[in-house]
C-alpha cells in the first residue's frame, strides 16, 4: 500500500495546532562517574528503586542503589557516550519491553530492540519487566505434560506445563541440546518458546537460531540474546525481559515455554554489579541478594488458575557446573529453587550414551501428574530399574559368577540404555515413546543383539507409522494403556520381530 | 547574582561529611557573636574572589607538610583588618586541624544550611540571552508569589534552551524553555502519526 504524504502531512498540521505548551517538570541529578556498565549520580533526590532514567544520549538506566548523597544507575546501554556532569532524567516509570505477536519469530535484545535485521518491532503491547509473581490463590497444581520428545526425560523426569526444570552439567554434556529439543518438539502444540542466551559466544548462539530456523521451530519462537560481549546489566535483565515477554501468553490463557541459557552467567553478571556498587560480597564474592535474583525469576514460572484462563509458563533453566561440583553456590541454589533437575554427566556423554542424563540424580518433583496414563504404566518403575541396573553393572565388573536372574536384569539393562539413546533435533512424540519403551521394558527386546536395538527400534516405529497409524491415533486419543492397546502394541512388535533379522 | 554551579560534580562523602560537622558549628558560633548574614557573605567571597584566583594560597593553607602556625601568620597578614573575626579563627582552626582541603564543601554546607535556616530557596535559572534587570526582577517576583518563601536567583546563559526559561530547584526542573517544547511537540508529533499509520493498516486489514 503507498501512504499518501499529504494526509501525514494533514496529521502533522492538526498535532502542531494542538499541541498545549505544557511545562515539563523533571527530576534530575547529575553524573559524578561513570564506568562499567554503572554510573554514580548525585541528586535525584526522589527517584525509586527500579525507576528508569535518562541520560542525554537517550541511553536509559535504572535506579539500583540508593545512598544517602548519591544513587547507583546500572546502564542499558552504550555507556561510553556518558559523561561526567551529564544530566540524568528520572522517567518516573519501569523498564517494560514489547510483548505480543509481533515478538514471535524475532531475534531481540534484552530491552526488545530488534536484532535480526527483519525491521523494527511493531509491538502494541508491552508488559514490565520486573513483576511480582502470581500468588498461591492464582495458581493450580501443574497436572498437563509438556512433553520434551526427549525419550529419557519424557519417560522419567517428566516435566509438566508451569513447571521449573533444571538443566544442570558440566560444559560440553549436551544441555543447550536439550532444551532445543525441546523447544523442536513444541511444534504444532499451540506453546509459544522463549529462549534467552545469556552471556554465551555469539557463534553459539548463532548456532541455535540457524537449528532452530532448520527445524521449523523460529515460527513460533522468540531468542533474547545478551551476549558475551554486551554489558553486564544488560546480561542481567535479559531472564527478566525473555519472562515478561513469554507471561504476555500465560495470562492471556495460553503455553509459553522459556529457556534461560544459562543463569550461572547471569549470576556473574549480578555479581559485577554488585561490586562495582559497592554492596558487600558474600560467599563466592556474590552478593547476599543473589538467591532473590534467582528466585524471583523462577517463580514467575506458573500454572494459573481456572479462573485466570488457565495459562501456563514453563521454565527450563541452565546451569553450568564445574568439574561436577554441584554443591557450589549457584547451584545448590538454583536446585533448591526448581521443581527437579535433569543432570548431565560428561562421563555418559562420551560413553555414547546421549542425553547424557544421570538417571540416578535426575529428579522431577512433579512426578506422574506431568505424564499421560499411558506413559505413566509403561515406564513406571524405569527409573527405579535403571539405578539398580548401574549398581548390578559396577558389581559385574568385578568378574564373578552370576546367576541367571542377575544376568537377566543386566541384559535388560544393557538394551533400556540402549534404547534410551537419542539423537539430536530428533524429538519424538509420545505414542512412538510408548510403543519403544513397551518394547523395551516388557522384555520384547531381550532376544535381539544390544548393538542392534537402535536399528529395531527404528525399524518397529517405521512398521508401526506405515502398517498400523489407526494404533498410533488410537494411543493419542486414548492416552491410556487399555488391554486392547496393549494387545495391538504386542501383536505389532511380535508380527515386526518375525521380520527383523 | 554570578552564574554558578549549584552542584559540584567532584564527590568526596569523607570531606563532604567533615563540611557539614564544620558548617554547623561555625554557623552556631557566628550566631552567638554577631552577624550571620555577613559572615557567609564574607567566606562567599573569601572562596570566590580570593581562593579561585590564588589556587596557589589554597594548595598552601591545604599543604600538610608546612607549619600550622605559619598558616596562621600568613591569614593573620592577609585579612586580619577587614575579615570577621569569628570566621577568621574559624579559617585558623581549619588551618591548625589540617582540613583545610575541606574549605569548600564547608562553605557548601554552610550556605545550605543558612538558607535552610531562614527559608531561602536558590533557583538557578537559565535563558539564552542575558536577561535584563527588569526581567530578573519580575522572574523573581513571580517565583517568590509562587514557593512563598524568599528566592535568590542564579543565573546560567546557555543558548542551546534557544528561548524561555529553564528553572531549577534542588532537583527539580521545570521546562519552560523552547527547546523542551520543541523536543516534546517532535514526540506527540511522531506517536500521534505513527498512530494514525497503524490505524490505516488494520483498517486495511480487516
Amino acid at each position: 500500500m503507498k501512504f499518501n504524504s499529504d494526509e501525514i502531512a494533514s496529521v502533522i498540521q492538526a498535532e502542531i495546532q494542538q499541541f498545549g505548551s505544557t511545562i515539563d517538570v523533571r527530576e534530575v541529578g547529575t553524573v559524578l562517574e561513570v564506568g562499567d556498565g554503572i554510573a554514580r549520580v548525585y541528586g535525584l533526590s526522589n527517584v525509586m528503586s527500579g525507576e528508569m532514567v535518562e541520560f542525554p544520549s537517550g541511553v536509559t538506566g535504572l535506579a539500583f542503589n540508593l545512598e544517602e548523597k548519591s544513587v547507583g544507575v546500572i546502564i542499558l546501554g552504550d555507556f561510553l557516550s556518558i559523561k561526567e556532569g551529564d544530566e540524568v532524567k528520572a522517567l518516573g516509570k519501569l523498564l517494560s519491553v514489547p510483548a505480543g505477536d509481533a515478538v514471535i519469530g524475532r531475534v531481540l535484545d534484552p530491552l526488545g530492540n530488534p536484532l535480526d535485521g527483519k525491521g523494527p518491532v511493531n509491538a502494541t503491547i508491552s508488559r514490565p519487566v520486573e513483576i511480582i509473581a502470581a500468588g498461591v490463590a492464582e495458581r493450580q497444581p501443574v497436572h498437563e505434560p509438556m512433553q520434551t520428545g526427549i525419550k529419557a526425560i519424557d519417560a522419567m523426569t517428566p516435566i509438566g506445563r508451569g513447571q521449573r526444570e533444571l538443566i544442570i552439567g558440566d560444559r560440553k554434556t549436551g544441555k543447550t541440546a536439550v532444551a532445543v529439543d525441546a523447544i523442536v518438539n513444541q511444534k504444532g502444540k499451540g506453546v509459544k518458546c522463549f529462549y534467552v542466551a545469556i552471556g554465551q559466544k555469539d557463534s553459539s548462539v548463532a548456532l541455535v537460531i540457524d537449528a532452530l530456523e532448520k527445524a521449523g521451530a523460529m515460527e513460533y519462537t522468540t531468542v533474547i540474546v545478551s551476549g558475551a560481549s554486551s554489558p553486564a546489566p544488560l546480561q542481567y535483565v535479559a531472564p527478566y525481559a525473555g519472562t515478561a515477554m513469554a507471561e504476555h501468553y500465560m495470562f492471556n490463557g495460553g503455553h509459553a515455554l522459556i529457556v534461560y541459557d544459562d543463569l550461572s552467567k547471569q549470576a556473574v553478571a549480578y555479581r559485577q554489579l554488585s561490586l562495582l556498587m559497592r554492596r558487600p560480597p558474600g560467599r563466592e564474592a556474590f552478593p547476599g541478594d543473589v538467591f532473590y535474583c534467582h528466585s524471583r525469576l523462577l517463580e514467575r514460572s506458573a500454572k494459573l488458575s481456572k479462573e485466570l484462563g488457565g495459562g501456563s509458563l514453563t521454565s527450563l533453566p541452565i546451569i553450568e557446573t564445574l568439574e561436577g561440583e554441584v554443591s557450589a553456590y549457584i547451584p545448590t541454589n538454583v536446585i533448591s529453587i526448581t521443581d527437579g533437575q535433569i543432570y548431565l554427566q560428561p562421563d555418559l556423554f562420551f560413553a555414547g550414551i546421549r542425553p547424557a542424563m544421570n538417571v540416578g540424580i535426575s529428579v522431577s518433583r512433579v512426578g506422574g501428574n506431568a505424564q499421560i496414563k499411558a506413559m505413566k504404566k509403561v515406564a513406571g518403575g524405569l527409573r527405579l530399574d535403571l539405578a539398580s541396573f548401574r549398581e548390578l553393572e559396577a558389581f559385574a565388573q568385578l568378574g564373578t559368577e552370576l546367576d541367571p536372574a542377575t544376568q537377566s536384569k543386566l541384559d535388560r539393562g544393557y538394551r533400556m540404555v540402549e534404547l534410551l539413546k537419542q539423537g539430536q533435533y530428533q524429538p519424538m512424540e509420545v505414542a512412538e515413546q510408548i510403543i519403544s519403551i513397551y518394547a523395551g521394558t516388557r522384555g520384547h527386546l531381550d532376544e535381539i543383539a544390544v548393538e542392534r536395538v537402535r536399528e529395531f527400534e527404528v525399524g518397529l516405529l517405521n512398521f508401526v507409522r506405515d502398517r498400523k497409524p489407526e494404533l498410533l491415533t488410537k494411543i493419542r486419543e486414548v492416552a491410556d494403556l487399555t488391554s486392547e492397546i496393549e494387545e495391538q502394541i504386542k501383536s505389532a512388535i511380535t508380527t515386526f520381530k518375525a521380520s527383523f533379522r | 547574582m554570578s552564574e554558578s554551579k549549584q552542584t559540584t560534580t567532584v564527590f568526596d562523602d569523607e570531606s563532604m561529611h567533615v563540611g557539614q560537622v564544620y558548617a554547623k558549628a561555625l554557623l552556631a558560633a557566628s550566631e552567638a557573636t554577631g552577624n550571620v548574614d555577613e559572615m557567609v557573605a564574607q567566606f562567599d567571597s573569601f572562596v570566590h574572589d580570593v581562593l579561585d584566583k590564588q589556587p596557589i594560597l589554597e594548595l598552601a593553607l591545604a599543604n600538610p607538610k608546612l607549619p600550622a602556625d605559619e598558616k596562621v601568620r600568613v591569614l593573620d597578614k592577609a585579612f586580619a583588618q577587614n575579615m570577621d573575626s569569628t570566621l577568621l579563627k574559624f579559617l585558623k582552626v581549619l588551618a591548625i586541624r589540617r582540613r583545610f582541603g575541606a574549605v569548600r564543601s564547608v562553605f557548601q554546607s554552610v550556605s545550605n544550611l543558612r538558607d535552610e535556616a531562614v527559608g531561602r530557596l536558590r533557583i538557578l535559572v537559565t535563558t539564552a540571552q542575558p536577561l535584563d534587570a527588569e526581567a530578573l526582577e519580575s522572574v523573581k517576583m513571580k517565583l517568590t508569589g509562587i514557593f512563598k518563601t524568599e528566592v535568590i536567583l542564579n543565573t546560567k546563559v546557555d543558548a542551546s534552551v534557544l528561548g524561555g526559561l529553564l528553572i531549577r530547584v534542588g532537583d527539580v526542573v521545570y521546562d519552560g524553555s523552547v527547546d523542551g517544547q520543541l523536543k516534546q511537540l517532535r514526540g506527540a508529533t511522531i506517536a500521534k502519526t505513527e498512530q494514525t499509520i497503524r490505524d490505516k493498516l488494520s483498517t486495511l486489514a480487516s
